[in-house]
């Protein structure tokens, strides 16, 4: 039956210890440090770069966890005060301009050079 | 709480690793297991936490009072009791309202509609729960004397919300005695890191081109905005899913478990019967084991014991008539294999059955995704070129969006297995064992940062099989 075969092929893909340490390493590495910056490092309350407040650090209690507000509110500030926001968000910016060809960011509007005059007659250089 | 979320990422699985690997006790590595996957599912569904534990208990008591009575007629009540209770749960939060709705909407009856929101999992833990009853009453497995052991089974964290479905007789002996080891930990982390990416970055992106094109109005949609809109739900459907399942295996293994497989590149199916092989491969299982062979399998009542699964499959996915349709679609196209198209399929060139699958798959796809069965005309219209072979606004959206078509196309398919062997064959094994491991130090370091800036700009996250 293909289900027990599945379950017997239990050839490891990893050539060697080494790279079985490295590759833990590397991720071990990543959350960890992920973890250690965003508890220890300040968080910024406002964003320049989006024009708006950053999320606070919600208050926990019973209440708040067992009616869904603070995991909600948690994840929120989590991702708002994430270490490097800014460059996670220019890369992203990237990923959406490559697999999507609209970088997803609203703090720029292209325009063409014609165009300029229209805006309300300004000049917006 | 999900996988692909940054407080999963770097909060819950930095501490819930810490935890467990400070400790070599399997007790203690069991106990850290059970109280952060009972915060996963609380952070998620604080309220319904408790409607999964009760169900647990219920069945742990009746697997003891089976075990207890197993050689008198009390057994069997006590299995029947546990299968009702733990199946009520499932048919009240999930199907009553679909139920009343109907049965209001044909009878003019006036039952009241409840609006339970869903719990997250509940077609998933309850199916598990189930196994473990069933297979007490079978003398499979022996019986669970520990609670918490029990509960550890069915909320394990990896696999509680989104499958595989892993039946209790796969892990029963891992509950006691596993092995963590640096290579089992690392297969684990390049298992989720793939997941990852293939949620975050694929899925994510077919998403919001299926949606662009299918998802709103869809009164002027042209064949090929159809067309790509269906083919990039069959991408997304499967990256996303298959993802889940990459990134629950993984998890099992760096905490040492080994959960079964789910997906096995089912488009590159030959056949509807093949295809059913290699999707979701522990729901069909399921059903076979414990629906199918135990009604009489193919000596009794064939016909009727393969609709009967093949309606409860639709029907698992959804709690609408379109879960139904789509079953009932399945259960045709089986039907059709089996007894006229299994010797024809077999002898014709692959192409033809490669063609003759996807296109089944694909149109099956349809009645998937639209629940609204005048949408799913409109959608059919559009694809017999009711308006028009493409229009400019979505000619744009699909050239915008090819990137995401094209590796969902190549990945849905083996490609890796060959790539590598053309790799050993030209550089030696000792160079391919260097380019292994750099390319999977690579694949790990990339993908996190890759997902984290996907989730970091994310507003668009829609987790499919979360309606499950």
């Amino acid at each position: 039956m293909v289900y027990k075969e599945l379950k017997e092929n239990k050839k490891s893909i990893i050539p060697n210890k080494l790279s079985a340490a490295l590759i833990c390493a590397v991720f071990v590495l990543l959350i960890f440090s992920g973890f250690l910056v965003s508890r220890f490092d300040v968080d910024r309350t406002v964003s320049v770069k989006e024009n708006r407040t950053l999320a606070a650090k919600p208050k926990i209690s019973i209440v708040t966890f067992f009616n869904g507000s603070f995991s909600e509110d948690f994840d929120e500030y989590f991702s708002d005060t994430f270490p490097f926001r800014d460059g996670f968000l220019d890369i992203n910016a990237g990923l959406s301009d490559f697999f999507s060809k609209n970088s997803g960011r609203d703090d720029m509007v292209l325009v063409e050079k014609q165009d300029k005059d229209d805006f309300a007659g300004q000049n917006i250089d | 709480m999900v996988f692909s979320s940054l407080t999963f990422l770097y909060v819950f699985l930095p501490l819930c690793i810490f935890f467990y690997f400070i400790t070599k006790s399997i007790t203690v590595r069991n106990i850290v297991l059970l109280i952060f996957s009972l915060v996963f599912y609380a952070w998620g569904e604080p309220k319904y936490i408790f409607l999964m534990i009760f169900t647990v208990l219920v069945d742990y008591v009746c697997g003891r009072l089976i075990f207890k009575y197993k050689y008198s007629p009390l057994s069997k009540v006590y299995l029947a009791v546990s299968c009702i209770v733990t199946l009520s749960s499932l048919a009240l939060f999930k199907y009553f309202d679909f139920f009343a709705f109907s049965l209001n909407s044909a009878f003019g009856w006036r039952i009241n509609i409840l609006g339970f929101a869903l719990p997250i999992g509940i077609s998933f833990y309850t199916f598990q729960a189930l196994t473990y009853v069933i297979d007490v009453y079978r003398e499979k497995v022996e019986v669970q004397f520990s609670f918490y052991k029990l509960l550890l089974y069915v909320s394990m964290f990896p696999q509680l919300i989104a499958g595989p479905i892993v039946r209790y007789s796969d892990v029963d002996r891992q509950l006691n005695e596993r092995k963590t080891t640096l290579e089992g930990a690392a297969s684990g982390i390049l298992r989720f890191c793939v997941g990852l990416l293939k949620k975050t970055i694929i899925a994510n992106y077919a998403g919001e081109l299926c949606s662009k094109l299918i998802g709103g109005d869809l009164s002027s949609l042209s064949f090929l905005g159809a067309f790509f809109g269906i083919l990039a739900f069959t991408v997304q459907i499967y990256f996303d899913f298959s993802a889940y399942s990459d990134m629950a295996i993984g998890l099992g293994k760096i905490f040492g478990f080994d959960f079964p497989e789910n997906f096995r590149y089912p488009y590159i199916a030959r056949s509807i019967n093949d295809f059913w092989r290699r999707w979701h491969i522990t729901l069909s299982s399921f059903f076979r084991d414990y629906v199918y062979i135990p009604l009489g399998g193919n000596r009794k009542n064939w016909a009727f014991n393969m609709l009967l699964v093949w309606l409860l499959t639709g029907m698992w996915h959804g709690a609408s008539w379109n879960y139904l349709l789509w079953g009932l679609y399945y259960f045709f196209f089986l039907m059709l294999e089996k007894l006229y198209l299994k010797k024809p399929l077999e002898k014709a060139p692959a192409v033809i059955s490669h063609a003759y699958s996807l296109i089944v798959i694909i149109i099956g796809w349809a009645f998937f995704y639209f629940e609204d069965m005048a949408k799913l005309r409109e959608f059919f219209r559009a694809l017999a070129f009711n308006n028009g072979f493409v229009n400019l606004t979505e000619k744009t959206i699909i050239i915008n969006y090819l990137a995401v078509i094209i590796l969902g196309i190549i990945f849905s398919m083996p490609v890796i297995q060959p790539f590598k062997n053309v790799a050993r064959n030209l550089l030696g094994s000792k160079s391919h064992r260097a380019m292994l491991s750099t390319a999977y130090v690579l694949i790990v370091g990339c993908s996190m940062i890759i997902s984290t800036a996907a989730l970091v700009g994310d507003s668009y996250n829609p987790f499919l099989y979360f309606r499950f």
